[in-house]
């Protein structure tokens, strides 16, 4: 979103990988060489998403809701509606979904790793071209930015992450369903929206996504607490992403007029 | 007498039918001043284009400081020592002035990490010095907050401040 394009498509690109590295741990491959494969092949899929916007032109998010209803059904193409155990051995297991401090893995990996792309973003080179790229395409590849480079490196870092997210949902379940990962692209986009994204790309911080995360997470925890219906939560995310996308705006325009 | 800084040879440009421009020869030297004036639809913005490197001639040849030259994208134009400040889309507002200045030429160490201290006090230095902008206090104000005069203004010091020959504001 940051570099002007959206992708759709994160939610089944982690369940289409967690399958695939499940799969591969059931034929006795190791985990610590399926799941990197898992994050190369989401990487590959983000990067091809961002080819065929580029190539042809395209709104990205015409191209990623086709990529969202692809991967869905290679899923099921792949390995059937059936569900599949993850037993990866105690070594990987320890390392995504053990605890320290009575805290699980993933928090510290989701820590570990909003701090990396925190660093990338804001103290790097690369982030400095990906909100040029977002926020003016035009001047960006005017002083000589590769937008196009930019634009497929954060199609590939999206969809790594969300093999990466897969891998570590996948070791605390320890198993994986073919439905799984169902309105996780919404989800994602309400909590960079919800974070301060311009919805337009160039503006935005981890710092806030990170928040906007944990905002949608401890609001869901409550509803699920409190026993309401699923549906609370949909019609919860969606008036989320609207609000906040109109706050969004009004920021923009006022801070522009 | 030195050669001019840019000489434009007979140049004639086509956009499949249509003649944009048609023979059209001028030079500018060192320290002038040249304006470009033509009513909608003369060929100001194709010769601003082609002298820039975001088109190519379809006849005739540029040269620059003498020397026969054949752009064929706009980083060959900067490497020769043009800047083009296209009115618009020079800047990026959501950025801070000292990231603007810097942008794509950007301070850093050996593992592509900002410098940004270093970047700020030469963003200081050049708005104190090359180009005064009058009603900018610092250089981590926003793009976005600043005035069109004073936007073009920010985009001028930056091409001053990377010793371009050629400026073409557009």
């Amino acid at each position: 979103m940051l570099a002007g394009e959206f992708d759709l498509s994160i939610g089944s690109v982690y369940t289409f990988t967690a399958i695939l590295m499940a799969t591969l741990v059931a034929g006795c491959v190791s985990a610590f060489i399926a799941a990197p494969i898992g994050i190369i092949v989401g990487i590959l899929i983000g990067v091809l998403h961002g080819l065929i916007t580029l190539r042809f032109g395209m709104p990205s998010f015409i191209v990623t809701l086709g990529g969202l209803l692809f991967w869905r059904g290679a899923v099921l193409l792949y390995n059937g509606a059936v569900q599949v155990r993850f037993d990866p051995g105690p070594a990987f297991s320890g390392l995504f979904a053990g605890t320290l401090f009575g805290v699980n893995a993933a928090f510290y990996w989701s820590i570990a790793l909003a701090a990396a792309f925190y660093v990338l973003l804001h103290n790097h080179k690369f982030g400095n071209h990906v909100f040029a790229t977002g926020g003016n395409p035009a001047a960006a590849t005017a002083i000589g930015i590769n937008t196009r480079r930019v634009k497929i490196f954060a199609f590939g870092i999206a969809g790594g992450m969300a093999a990466m997210a897969g891998i570590l949902a996948t070791s605390r379940v320890g198993s994986v369903q073919p439905g799984q990962g169902v309105g996780l692209e919404l989800q994602a986009i309400a909590a960079c929206v919800i974070g301060g994204v311009s919805l337009q790309g160039g503006r935005g911080s981890i710092i806030g996504i990170a928040l906007g995360v944990m905002l949608i997470h401890t609001i869901t925890d409550v509803l699920l607490l409190l026993r309401a219906p699923g549906f609370y939560l949909d019609m919860f995310i969606a008036v989320l992403i609207v609000a906040a996308a109109a706050t969004n705006h009004g920021i923009e325009r006022r801070g522009s007029a | 007498m030195s050669a001019p800084l840019i000489e434009l040879h007979y140049i004639s440009k086509s956009f499949g039918p249509l003649t944009a421009l048609r023979s059209l020869s001028f030079s500018v030297g060192q320290g002038d001043v040249v304006g470009l004036l033509g009513d909608n639809g003369a060929g100001k913005s194709t010769a601003v284009n082609l002298i820039s490197g975001i088109h190519r001639p379809t006849s005739g040849h540029l040269s620059i400081n003498g020397q026969r030259t054949d752009f064929t994208c706009r980083a060959d134009s900067a490497r020769a020592g043009i800047e083009t400040i296209y009115h618009n889309t020079a800047l990026v507002d959501s950025f801070s002035i000292t990231r603007n200045i810097f942008m794509d030429r950007e301070i850093t160490s050996a593992f592509g990490f900002l410098k940004q201290r270093e970047m700020r006090d030469i963003a200081m230095q050049v708005l104190e010095g090359a180009v005064h902008i009058s009603g900018i206090d610092s250089p981590e104000k926003m793009v976005g907050e600043l005035s069109g005069g004073q936007k073009q203004a920010v985009a001028i010091a930056r091409a001053v401040f990377f010793k371009r020959n050629v400026l073409l504001p557009f």
